[in-house]
């Protein structure tokens, strides 16, 4: 690990975005949830502060919107409100901005393409005449609309263009690497080198790596020069070109193997959600040039590709152990494998047990398991079908076995002596108590805030527990209800 | 190096002769006070990292201009807005940093040279002797010797005194008895645990001169919980002792009895927060020039996690007690002797002036001579006996030999705050210290708790009374209505006559007409590394607690007291059904969260577990919950919940706080909290309320340290890992909220 996340508020990114959509959303209701939202978040403690400013000015707004509704508000009172936020969110911005030797406000603000007009309002607010609410709504107005350019929409800034610039890049660097005439050398580590400059280790992920996926780089678009079942080895035409450049970037950035290869392993498996079918007739051509999501069916020789390109970092990991130039996390890789057993990620494994015999005996019993299952699956069903395995199967039948052996190993402590400890206490306790131990046979551990099976519930009460909003006369209508579910 | 001419303390080539003279150590202050302060250039420093650091705590009520000049760095104490002065919260540094470079040259910046941590002894193979199995050493010292190591060891005295942090450890031989007439077979052999890391100054173990005054008597009888060894530990050492009686020419006055301690896991502590507390407890070797020599010397000892000092190390201080320190404790217990009722002594100054650190002190002081003594804690930022966020009343009855992380326990009585300072709630935080102080003097100086009903002098149970740093504005309101609440027999002030904004303004007449005032030297904050902040000192502490193997059980021999080869991530948690056990629901001390969105408020965070005080666990109020019709179509049921100030908070005089857990995940449909706590289920079915407050969960405790997690914790890839991101964030405003404070 290179460094250590940053603590952040959300649970998933997906939620970040839905905040930001509610906050600038049409629709009050959607609104003031977004200003509730943000409200738990502060809760939470760290929290970018562009996002309690926005809440605080949309907040403010509904108040003002509403302010005939159910419960009257005076002009003063609003003139207080929007004059806080604005402060607040003047201060807020300018303040991180002061070096070390004091700076007036306006420069700042001028530095960071900030109205001076924000800066008088704050003046005004705190030293002089309190602004009037013609010019503070303008104000708010123009106060979300700025903090919606400087941040909100600063968080994606990049993938949909640099994406494209990264592909062209790598097809450069395809066409050089290919030409026998052209200076090779010059060349493709110039298009490296702009390649590595656009990019920084935490966009690998999100940039580099789905172009290198994408048919036609790693994985050739012709179906010949894919491996397939009986033949999982790259041809060698394909290291050539592409090898030189996957080792620039593992020098470039160390994670970088472990990055390609993590999702890589994804790929492997994504067939096994939803309709569990493998298109071995391979006449679909799925993948179009474009950057549009991927259909669900891979195919099969797509993916036998990436078992060979998986199998041969390893090789060249468990080849030269410490020294080797490419690093993997292989205990990982082996883990990811264990845990999404289907016929590609044993073939990984098989891959790394013929390199290492300890891990061979260690793991020996989970590979029966998964032949046997494998071979079971085969013989019910007559087609050409790969069985797969869950999570929940290989658990069950993990909980079986450990089951069995707690029955054999509780008749054993029986027949010791009747008195054991602490579990047989437990266990009487937990019949009615409001506090049990979370049954260890299904406990999994896994990240803070997730479910044993690495997913976040929904954590939502009804809103209408929150008493009758403070500006809709009727309530909640049934389109809204359908959008917050949505989520 | 430019900045050489800012270390206070250079290293010379004859650290023998700065070796500790009470002279010479004066001197050296005199000269550091004179010198240019180095602040400035570090506050620019931490300025500069705080680009990505924020927190909303940050927000400082105190204005005291000069405030921006104190980098916070106590060693031992400090209030929980200082930190916040400078503002570089380490932790989220490291969290917010993706290159650490910037540490790094504040660190080198900041280097700190200490002579005074030069230990006074010379190991040689005839004073200290060790067994070959097991990590066992006994040592010979003479009179005024002293061994100053970081980390960790169980001492043990076998003949002699000696003075640890202000305790004075006598073997219960009789010293006419001589050395070769030891008598050890019939004798408990009692070992204290002693911790020394350098997040804050290191202990010293002195030899000295037995005392033949009349607490002795008492000292004979006072046993003080600590480690008895077992009849096989003890056989090795009288083999040991023997070896050494054959050593005729050497004069002892202290033979001491070491063991390792590794067996309790404490090292775990290193590997938690790889950055920041990384060596603690182990000297870095490297940089020694002496590398021959020192080892040699270590080895004689050999005991894993004892690190003896004998050359100048950088970025470690001496627990250094000023003679001024000694004659304030022995007037204390000169005024304590006169009062019919049991004393009550309040310590008070401004932050990093030494109040932990001399609290610590006196309390080892008097446990000599009071068999029991209570502490209320009342600085919530860094509490002495619990993680931050909480108040609490302690009973002890044996020394405190370390810093507060190491000692962490279950007090007699725990309010929850749940911030690290009383700015937001100040009523509830004065409610609660005078509950605490009721029931010191309902329970403790006088009822029958103790059994204390006797006037008899010795069975007063005297407390001692923390203050916060926290001294301007509300601050020292806050202050000023503590002394009102404890009506002390005693005020311990500090003073410093060179940092005088340091120094509390004068007591109103009201307050200083009764007890007595004792002023006392601050320590001088110049001289304390600025490598540890208060907030590390607060995830020590939460560490401590939440990795804790028994919380509330005396520690004992042989097994691991703390359970970090476990990430909490991977415990197994309690679930709570808060349909069933939540009878008086869940509270929340700050904020504005609507009841909707408080699972996305409480999902993996610090919360405070309350329950009554007449605590008989019962299921009774399940039946009482109020059942709306409306309910029936919802899918989840809510907990009860009462959002403060609109509700007021759980009250001191009819609930406490049973400890701290982690949220650690929820389960809706089931209404089901899945909760981390060190706590038993005993007191766990105690629990009536769930408490969350401003308490953060630092990242710490959402990794894995156990295992490589380069593509993510426990199979799940970083990108759907909640509550964490490894991109920047990018946009004005991105950072949390910070304080900005005038030069």
């Amino acid at each position: 690990m290179a460094s250590i996340p940053r603590v952040v508020p959300w649970t998933s990114p997906q939620e970040y975005q839905n905040v930001y959509q509610w906050l600038y959303s049409d629709s009050p209701e959607l609104r003031e949830l977004g200003v509730k939202r943000v409200k738990a978040w502060s809760s939470r403690g760290k929290i970018p502060q562009s996002i309690v400013f926005t809440a605080a000015f949309v907040e403010a707004s509904l108040r003002d919107e509403f302010a005939f509704g159910k419960i009257k508000i005076s002009n003063y009172e609003l003139r207080l409100l929007y004059s806080m936020a604005f402060i607040r969110f003047v201060n807020g911005i300018i303040d991180p901005n002061q070096g070390k030797y004091a700076k007036s406000v306006a420069s700042i603000a001028h530095k960071l393409d900030m109205p001076s007009w924000f800066v008088d309002l704050r003046h005004a607010g705190t030293h002089e005449h309190l602004p009037s609410l013609q010019v503070l709504r303008k104000g708010c107005q123009q106060a979300l609309k700025w903090l919606e350019d400087k941040y909100w929409t600063a968080q994606k800034p990049i993938i949909s263009t640099q994406i494209d610039e990264i592909r062209s890049l790598i097809i450069d660097y395809k066409k050089y690497s290919k030409d026998p005439d052209s200076n090779k050398k010059i060349s493709t580590n110039n298009v490296l080198k702009k390649i590595s400059n656009l990019i920084t280790a935490e966009y690998i992920k999100d940039l580099l790596v789905p172009v290198l996926l994408e048919n036609g780089y790693l994985i050739p678009k012709g179906k010949k020069k894919r491996s397939s079942r009986s033949n999982t080895t790259l041809s060698m035409k394909l290291i050539e070109i592409w090898f030189p450049m996957l080792q620039k970037f593992g020098y470039e950035w160390p994670t970088f193997y472990d990055e390609l290869v993590q999702e890589m392993l994804e790929k492997l498996i994504s067939n096994d959600e939803g309709e569990i079918y493998i298109n071995f007739s391979d006449q679909l051509e799925i993948f179009q040039t474009s950057e549009s999501s991927q259909p669900k069916n891979i195919s099969s020789s797509y993916l036998f590709t990436l078992v060979a390109w998986i199998s041969h970092f390893l090789e060249i990991s468990y080849a030269k152990k410490n020294n080797s130039f490419i690093k993997l996390d292989l205990e990982n890789i082996l883990e990811f494998c264990l845990r999404n057993p289907n016929l590609y990620t044993k073939m990984i494994l098989e891959f790394m047990t013929n390199h290492d015999e300890d891990l061979r005996e260690n793991i020996a019993p989970f590979m029966i398991y998964i032949d046997k299952i494998d071979v079971s699956k085969n013989n019910q069903s007559n087609l050409k079908e790969i069985p797969i395995f869950t999570d929940e199967d290989m658990e069950k039948e993990v909980w079986n076995l450990r089951k069995e052996f707690n029955k054999t190993f509780d008749l054993k402590q029986n027949s010791k002596d009747s008195s054991t400890t602490e579990n047989s206490l437990n266990k009487d306790s937990n019949l009615d108590s409001a506090w049990k131990l979370y049954n260890p046979d299904e406990w999994k551990k896994c990240p803070m805030g997730c479910l044993p099976n690495g997913l976040i519930p929904c954590l939502d009460f009804s809103l209408d527990l929150d008493g009758p909003s403070i500006f809709i006369p009727e309530p909640l209508d049934d389109d809204v209800d359908m959008m917050l579910t949505g989520e | 190096m430019p900045n050489e001419n800012r270390e206070f303390f250079v290293y010379t080539d004859q650290p023998e002769k700065i070796v500790s003279n009470a002279n010479q150590r004066r001197q050296q202050q005199e000269i550091k006070t004179t010198l240019p302060l180095p602040l400035p250039s570090s506050k620019k420093k931490s300025e500069k990292i705080m680009s990505y650091t924020m927190n909303e705590e940050s927000m400082d009520l105190s204005n005291d201009p000069e405030e921006s000049f104190v980098v916070d760095s106590d060693v031992d104490d400090d209030d929980p807005e200082e930190s916040f002065v400078v503002g570089s919260d380490v932790d989220d540094v490291d969290m917010f940093t993706d290159n650490l470079d910037t540490k790094t040259i504040k660190k080198e910046k900041n280097i700190l040279l200490d002579p005074l941590t030069i230990s006074r002894f010379t190991p040689s193979m005839s004073n200290v002797f060790r067994s070959e199995e097991s990590e066992i050493c006994i040592v010979g010292m003479k009179w005024n010797e002293t061994i100053n190591f970081q980390g960790y060891v169980l001492v043990a005295p076998i003949y002699g005194d000696t003075m640890i942090m202000g305790y004075r450890l006598s073997a219960t031989n009789s010293l006419n008895s001589g050395l070769n007439s030891l008598d050890l077979e019939n004798k408990d052999l009692i070992f204290q645990p002693i911790f020394s890391p350098k997040t804050h100054a290191l202990v010293s173990i002195e030899s000295v001169e037995r005392r033949e005054d009349e607490e002795e008597k008492k000292e004979e009888n006072s046993h003080h919980s600590g480690i008895k060894s077992t009849p096989e530990i003890k056989k090795i050492i009288i083999n040991l002792l023997k070896k050494l009686q054959s050593i005729k020419e050497e004069k002892f006055g202290t033979i001491l009895a070491l063991r390792g301690m590794s067996w309790s896991g404490i090292k775990g502590f290193e590997s938690i927060a790889r950055f920041t507390f990384k060596g603690i407890f182990s000297v870095e070797r490297e940089k020694s020039r002496n590398i021959d020599s020192k080892n040699e010397k270590e080895d004689l000892f050999k005991i894993n996690g004892f690190n003896p000092i004998f050359e100048v190390t950088p970025d470690v201080t001496l627990f250094n007690i000023s003679d001024s320190w000694k004659s304030v404790v022995s007037q204390l217990v000169t005024n304590f002797r006169e009062y019919k009722l049991p004393p009550i002594t309040i310590i008070c100054g401004h932050r990093n002036v030494g109040k932990s650190t001399f609290s610590r002190y006196l309390l080892n002081n008097l446990i000599k001579i009071y068999p029991k003594i209570a502490y209320i804690e009342s600085d919530i930022g860094q509490s002495e006996f619990t993680p931050a966020g909480l108040m609490s009343l302690n009973i002890l009855d044996s020394p405190i030999l370390g810093p507060p992380f190491t000692h962490i326990k279950q007090p007699y009585r725990t309010y929850f705050l749940g911030h690290n300072t009383p700015r937001d709630d100040p009523d509830y935080y004065l409610d609660c210290l005078q509950e605490l102080i009721t029931i010191y003097h309902r329970d403790i100086a006088c009822g029958p708790e103790f059994g204390m009903y006797t006037s008899d002098e010795d069975l007063n149970v005297p407390l001692i009374i923390n203050t916060h740093g926290w001294v301007t504005g509300l601050g020292y309101d806050i202050f000023l209505n503590i002394l009102k609440l404890a009506k002390p027999t005693d005020i311990i002030q500090f003073y410093s006559p060179t940092q005088i904004y340091k120094n509390l303004p004068k007591l109103p007449d009201y307050i200083i007409s009764s007890p007595n005032i004792i002023f006392i030297e601050s320590i001088d904050s110049t001289k304390i590394s600025t490598k540890y902040q208060s907030s590390d000192h607060r995830t020590l502490s939460l560490l401590s607690y939440l990795y804790s193997n028994n919380i509330n059980n005396t520690k004992q021999d042989n097994t691991k007291w703390w359970k970090f080869d476990i990430p909490l991530i991977h415990q197994i948690p309690w679930c709570l059904d808060w349909i069933k056990g939540l009878s008086k629901g869940i509270f929340l001390l700050f904020g504005d969260v609507p009841l909707s969105q408080l699972l996305y408020a409480l999902n993996g965070s610090l919360v405070g577990l309350i329950g009554d005080i007449s605590d008989n666990p019962d299921i009774s109020n399940i039946s009482n919950i109020p059942q709306e019709k409306k309910q029936e179509h919802m899918r989840i049921k809510p907990p009860n919940y009462f959002p403060c100030p609109n509700f007021s908070p759980p009250s001191p005089s009819e609930s406490h706080c049973i400890g701290l857990a982690i949220i650690r995940s929820i389960d809706p449909i089931n209404h089901t909290f899945h909760i981390l706590t060190p706590l038993s289920l005993v007191q766990l079915q105690r629990v009536k309320s769930i408490v969350k407050g401003k308490l953060e969960l630092p990242i710490w405790f959402m990794l894995d340290h156990t295992s490589n997690t380069s593509i993510g914790i426990c199979g799940v890839p970083w990108k759907r890992i909640p509550y964490m991101s490894f991109e920047a964030g990018i946009g004005l405003g991105n950072e949390a909220q910070r304080v900005r404070r005038k030069g």
